[in-house]
Order: C-alpha cells, then structure tokens, then sequence
C-alpha cells in the first residue's frame, strides 16, 4: 500500500516497491523526454523541405529518441512493475538481493541523466543513431565527447540491467514462499524469469561492445576503424543485443496480458503449459535471429539462410501465445475494463507488428524494406503499441495493489479510444512510405509522400498528449481517487491475497552514493582526468565502506528460511546469485574472445606470439594463477574444517600468488612489450592483446580486492566452522577467473 | 585420502595440461592440429576446474552445468560471429 510521503527516504530505500516505483516513475520522466524528440521529429517532417530544426539537430533527435526510449524507458518501465509485484506474487519477502536492487535503480537514472546532459556539452548529443554504427560513432565521424559520454551511459546501464538481472533471477529460483512451485508460479512471473534470462545474455554483448568503443575513441584501439573488425564487428555485437531486446521488452508484456485478460474474463490462462513453453521458446530464438539486422553486409548465403529460417521460426511459437490470449477470453464473462481495452489494444498491435515483422525475416524482402519507414512502422507496431499500451494495462490493473486507490474509468475510457486512434493514425501510414529513407529530416525528392507524413504528423500530435495526459490522470489519482477494496477485479492471482506491507524495510545511502560516483567517473574519462579521479576515490570509499557494513552486519539481509527452489533446493540465494553472475561473465568473456577470433580469422597474417610475447612470463603467470586457485581452494577447506589460522595462511598466500601475477603483467611484460614498439594502438593484434588482458587483470584485481575483504574479515574474526559463505562465494569467482585465463593463455601466447 | 587430495590432483593435471600445451605449441608446425590440440586440452582444463567448484556431489548437481553450458554458449557466439563475418 502508499506510505507517507518521506523524502529522504527514496534516496536510502532498498525495498523493492519503492524501487519498483521508482523505476516507474523514472522511466514515465524518459518517456516525456523521448517522447517530445519524437514529436520534433513529425514536425519537421511536416513538408518535405522543412527547416524547422537542422539537419544536425534531427539526426540527434533521432539518436536520443531512440536511446532513451528503447533502453531508458520501455525496458525500466518493465522492470519496475516486475520490482514491485513479483516478490509479492512468488511470496519472497523482498528481492534477493535488495542493495544490488537499488544499486541497479540508481545506475539506471543516473546513466540515463548522464545521456540527457550530452544536449548541453560542446558539440551536442550524439546523432550517429541509436544503434552507434560504427566507424559513424567514432572518433574521426563523431569527435564530440557527448559521443563518448553517450556510449559510457549504455555501458553503465547494461551493467545496472546485468545486475537486476542476476536479482531477478536468482529471486525467482531461491525465494518462492514454500508451497509456490513452479506450476503456480503466474505467467506475468514466469515471463519476467525468461526475459531476465534474455537479458543475462543480451547485454554483456553491448556492454563489450561499447566498451571496445570505448577503447577506440579513447585510447586508440582500432577494433572499428580496421577493415577486419569495422563494422560488422560492431553490428554482431549491436544486435547480438538489440534483436532480443525486442523480446526482452514485449516478454513481460505477454505476461501482463496472461494476467489481465485471466482476471477480466473470469478463466484460467488457455494452454497455460504450453503458452509457459512457448515464451520459452520464443526466448531461446531470440538469441539467434540477429544476423538477420545484416541481410546486406554480403555475409555468405547460407548463414543468411539460417538465420532467415530462425527469425520465420520465431513467429510460429508466438503465435501459439497470442492465440493463446485470445482463446481466454472464449466463453468468458469479459469485463472491458481499462486495464483490458489496453490489453485488447495490445493484441491488436502485437498482431500487426509481428506479421509484418515476418516480411522482412525473408532475404529478398528484406532488401526491399531495408532503410524504409515500413520496417519504422513495424518495429514501433511491436515496440510502442504492444509495449506501451501492455505496460499501460499492467499499471492500470495493479494500480489499487500499488496505490490502495481505484480511478475513475469513465474519462480513462475515452484516454484510451484517443490513444489507440492516435497511434494508428501515426504508424498505419508507415506502411506506405516504402520510398522514404529513415533518419532523414527531409524528403524533398518525394514530395507525394507530404500526406502520408502530415496523416502520421497529425497521429503523433494525438497520440503524444494523449498519453501524456493518462500518465498525468495517473499521478492524479494516486491522491485524488477513492479508496479501493483489496481485491477489486476479483482476481484469482497470489499478489491481490498478500499484504504487501509485510516487506522488511532496508536502509542505505551506498547505492546512491556509487552510482553518483560512476556517473563522475564516466563524466570524467571523457571530459576531465580530475573528476575521473574523484569518481573513483569515491567509489573505492563506497566499496570500503560496503565490505564495512557487511563485516560489522551493518546491514542485515533478510533470511530466507524454508522455500521452494528446486532445482536448487540446497544452494544459498548467496552461491546461486555468484553463479548466475558468473554466466553473465562468461558471455562478457564470450563476446571479447569471440571478437578476438573474429578480427584474427578474417586477417591476412598475424605475427607470431613467441616474436610478440615472453613465453616464460605467460607461462610463469599461468602457473602463478593456477598455485592461487589451489590455495583458494585450501582456504575454504581449511575454515571448513574449522582450521582458522589455516584460513589466513591460505588467503594471504592467495593474495599473494594473485598480486605476483598483476605486478608480473602490469609491471613488468607490458612495459616491456611496449618498449620493443609492442603499443595498443600498434594494430589489431596489439588492440585485441591489451584489450583482452586488460578486461582480465581487471576481473584479477576485483578478485583480490575481494580476498582483502576475506582478509579483514578473518583477521576481525568473524568467520567459523558454521559462518564461512563468503570464502567460498568468493573462491568461486577466484576460480573462474583463472578459468578464463586457461584459454586466453593459449590464445595470445602460443597460437 | 584427505579432503583437500582431489584439489591437489586437479592442480597438478592443470599444470600437466598446460605443460603439453606449451609443448605442442613450439614442437608442431601445422598450425591446424597445434590449435586444435591446444584448444581441446582447455576445454578438458575447463571441465577439470569445475572440481573447484567446490561441494558440488553435496548439492544440486546442475550448479555443475554452468561453467560447461556458459562455453557452450561462447562457443556458439564465436561460431556465429565468425560465419556472420565470412
């Protein structure tokens, strides 16, 4: 229910349903901010000569309206209705792991803030495109440092969604109250599971993509200047993310609607199994349709054949979910209440988004639609219409569950006939502008396409007000609305029967105080070595100040007791939660590799490793880093048998192996490769050389900032016989990462 | 057999294994068998250090997927890039 208005409070909660509201509320300020860079945008395209904004300032539009609406907006809306009603409806007392929930929020605003401020920087936002098409974003077509500041902001909000990801999924497999198997779990809570399995895999691709970008624009690597990684390297990496970023976007949308349209027709889900499946089907393809984004970059006939065949695959499961929806409804007593006009709304957009979706998974259509508005039409069909006006159902519908108030239909009811009118009125006449190139300002060249864009112009007119005016209705009636009963859709869903006041309230500062720090960091890098500096002083006193809590049990966790978790009925919410982030790393690493191999494969000659590189210093750190692993190991055996002195002995040697391994690196094989000429920006085997071993001794030196923390820890004597997770959470992060350096040692030094 | 032995034998077959790789990367001249070779001995490395996942025979035996179903995946995200690159 609505608590007192507290301030200070939001800045400290780490409850999931303040977070959850907070990301609501965050993501409707997005909305207003891309939302009006689209409406620029259907001004200027009013006539077919406009000069109504710059050429420069519509393709910055055009960037912005793009990044923040698929990344800042449509996706965090998702996920703070998943924050605020899926512990609730699985019966977990809050998400597993409530710091990292906010620690996820305040990365994901100030990210999004950072974006935003790139308006106001020398040179002005980016305008190469949300998908930052490289070589367009970089250094030599993009110098602006909002470019940077830019591909920084997506990198620090793929790490937040990394993290959410790794708590949501480890809340849904660890903290179901006992008796939620996984046969009761809702369809909204099974679709929120699938897509932050989506997301585990989707956006450590982007976050090394726009880290490699990075490293290009700032330090000289030449990752997407070369011919060999250039742009398709860039484009695997872009749409290895961005395809199911689609999904990720309309998952928790297909779960809304399972839940809405259950609840107003009065029937159980149609085929719940079988539609459960086929999310699940839908998820995995996701994954393996993205070539189809690069039909035209002369990528060999058979991979496009696959990948053609795999995107057409898609669309048979979801069109078991929709027809799935629809057959609910059969024989039901449907109540056409708001939250059902909307979902009705979505079904009929779903419907046509993806329909014309499947033209263009067809290699020879796809050459016809590439670049024209008709693939805009489709996509915002898909992206907008099914996702907002589903995302707008889910807010509607738990509306008196999240406020205690219900709203007044009647004036919605006509919000929603202007709304769904505007919205085709916008994107209908997409479909016939087959000739009209997209993210271009003006279409002098055909001026008998003026009507359609002044029909679209006239939607996007209705359809932006009108949405906002629902989003204001919304606001107003948190205060202004009467009461509701607790359940007033009668539905049959766990949440609606669940006080969700019983949720233990958390407090911290740390979360926002990192994200602030970050956010200086990245600022910093791009404009000023000074800020960079402060941001990291101040994320180093964070963390210090996070192991501080947790050493002194300054902030308890909540306990999990006796739960539903199979298949994980003995791991700790703790363990599981290191191994879903270490799945994350492994596609981190996964997507660095793959680049590696993918720029080497298509060179001509690459220079011999032991010319290059000092064998006896790779293999001497290869032995260094194994003799740690093994002296982690015995660390945990040792406090396993309650051997503490062994412990100490034990991590301090690991401490040890591991910091003999960065000096050996850091100090002394880099300076001196760099002194026989050996430097990043020498080359693509150079590039890939320190860029690679850079993201490793980085995971290293995390590690050991890791076992210092176990140091303190032992030597504060806090650990026993019974008391030891975090060594063995820990010892596993140690051990892969020397699992990672068992295949790059190969790799760079003897191939 | 102490509790720590079967930690003590993976290092050593760790160290064993990287031995031969360095063997086989200065002693074979084709670079095809060299790779394939050096390339297979890490994946046995891989599948050995789940051993450091410690407790694994005590709890769920699915925790034991993750590090092999994850270079699985790579596998097949370097598969894909580099036939999308051809």
């Amino acid at each position: 229910m609505y608590e007192e208005f507290s301030f200070i409070k939001w800045f400290k909660t780490t409850n999931h349903k303040d977070v959850g509201i907070l990301y609501i509320v965050t993501s409707i300020f997005f909305i207003a901010i891309g939302g009006s860079l689209g409406l620029l945008m259907r001004a200027q395209l009013w006539s077919p000569m406009s000069t109504f904004i710059s050429t420069f300032k519509y393709e910055q539009a055009v960037t912005m309206h793009g990044l923040i609406m698929i990344l800042w907006f449509l996706s965090p809306l998702g996920t703070g209705i998943s924050n605020y009603l899926v512990p609730i409806q699985i019966g977990a007392k809050d998400m597993a792991f409530p710091r990292l929930n906010a620690l996820s929020y305040w990365l994901y605003l100030f990210s999004g803030l950072i974006l935003a401020s790139t308006f106001f920087l020398p040179g002005g936002a980016p305008a190469a495109g949300w998908t930052m098409y490289a070589p367009l974003s970089g250094i030599q077509f993009s110098p602006q440092p909002g470019m940077t500041v830019s591909i920084l902001a997506v990198a620090m909000l793929a790490s937040s969604i990394t993290m959410s990801s790794v708590n949501f999924i480890t809340t849904i497999l660890a903290t179901r109250e006992k008796g939620m198997t996984w046969d009761k779990v809702p369809p909204f809570s099974w679709a929120v599971f699938y897509t932050n399995a989506l997301m585990l895999v989707a956006f450590p691709p982007l976050l090394v993509g726009t880290s490699l970008l990075t490293t290009d624009r700032l330090f000289g690597t030449v990752f997407f200047s070369s011919y060999q990684g250039g742009s398709i390297l860039w484009d695997n990496f872009f749409w290895f993310f961005g395809h199911p970023e689609v999904y990720i976007v309309v998952l928790p949308v297909l779960g809304i609607l399972a839940e809405v349209i259950m609840t107003f027709s009065d029937n159980p889900l149609f085929a719940r199994n079988v539609f459960l499946l086929e999310i699940g089907l839908v998820t995995i393809l996701s994954a393996y349709v993205w070539v189809h984004h690069m039909f035209e970059t002369g990528i060999n006939y058979t991979v496009r054949t696959v990948f053609s065949f795999s995107t057409m695959a898609i669309s048979i499961p979801f069109e078991g979910i929709v027809l799935s929806l629809i057959l609910t409804m059969r024989n039901g007593a449907v109540k056409l209440k708001m939250p059902m006009l909307l979902s009705l709304g979505a079904i009929f957009f779903v419907t046509l988004g993806g329909i014309t979706g499947v033209f263009q998974a067809s290699i020879l259509l796809d050459y016809a639609f590439r670049g024209t508005y008709w693939v805009v039409g489709h996509f915002h069909y898909v992206m907008v219409g099914t996702t907002i006006f589903g995302l707008f159902a889910g807010l509607y519908y738990w509306f008196p569950k999240i406020t205690g108030k219900l709203y007044n239909e009647k004036y919605l009811k006509y919000l929603f006939w202007v709304d769904f009118i505007g919205f085709n009125v916008l994107y209908l006449p997409y479909f016939f502008l087959l000739k009209m190139p997209r993210r271009v300002g003006n279409y002098m060249t055909f001026p008998e396409l003026t009507i359609f864009n002044r029909i679209a112009t006239v939607g996007a007119w209705v359809f932006g007000p009108g949405l906002a005016i629902s989003a204001i209705f919304l606001l107003y009636s948190v205060y202004k609305s009467k009461p509701s009963k607790p359940n007033p859709w009668g539905s049959k869903s766990p949440e609606w029967f669940r006080n969700s006041s019983e949720t233990e309230e958390k407090f911290t500062y740390l979360p926002f105080i990192i994200s602030i720090s970050v956010s200086l960091f990245i600022i910093g890098l791009s404009l000023s070595i000074p800020i960079m500096i402060l941001g990291l002083a101040i994320i180093g006193g964070s963390m210090v100040t996070w192991f501080h809590h947790d050493v002194n049990n300054l902030y308890a966790e909540f306990k999990t007791t006796v739960n539903e978790k199979w298949p994980f009925q003995t791991v700790s919410k703790e363990k599981l939660g290191v191994f879903v982030f270490l799945a994350s790393e492994v596609v981190v690493f996964g997507g660095l590799i793959g680049g590696y191999l993918y720029v080497r494969i298509r060179s001509a000659s690459w220079p011999d490793p032991f010319m290059t590189h000092n064998l006896s210093i790779g293999v001497t750190n290869t032995f260094i880093l194994l003799m740690s692993s093994l002296t982690m190991v015995l660390a945990y055996q040792a406090i396993k048998n309650g051997n503490i002195n062994g412990l100490k002995f034990w991590l301090i040697s690991t401490l040890v192996l591991g910091t003999s391994f960065e000096v050996l690196k850091l100090g002394i094989e880099w300076p001196q490769e760099a002194a026989k000429g050996f430097i990043i920006s020498g080359g693509l085997p150079q590039t890939t050389y320190y860029t690679v071993m850079g993201a490793h001794a980085l995971h290293v030196g995390i590690g050991l900032a890791a076992i210092s923390y176990l140091i303190v820890k032992v030597f504060s004597n806090k650990f026993s016989i019974s008391s030891h997770q975090s060594v063995e959470l820990i010892g596993i992060y140690w051990a892969f990462v020397d699992m990672v350096w068992m295949f790059l040692f190969p790799l760079f030094y003897l191939l | 057999m102490s509790k720590s032995t079967p930690y003590i034998v993976v290092w050593a077959l760790m160290i064993g294994a990287v031995t031969l790789q360095v063997i086989l990367a200065i002693s074979i001249k084709s670079i095809y068998t060299k790779t394939i070779g050096i390339i297979i001995i890490s994946f046995m490395e891989t599948i050995a250090s789940g051993v450091y996942f410690q407790n694994l025979r005590n709890e769920t035996k699915y925790l034991a997927l993750v590090p092999i179903v994850g270079f699985l995946v790579v596998i097949s995200l370097i598969i894909g890039a580099v036939a999308g690159g051809k």
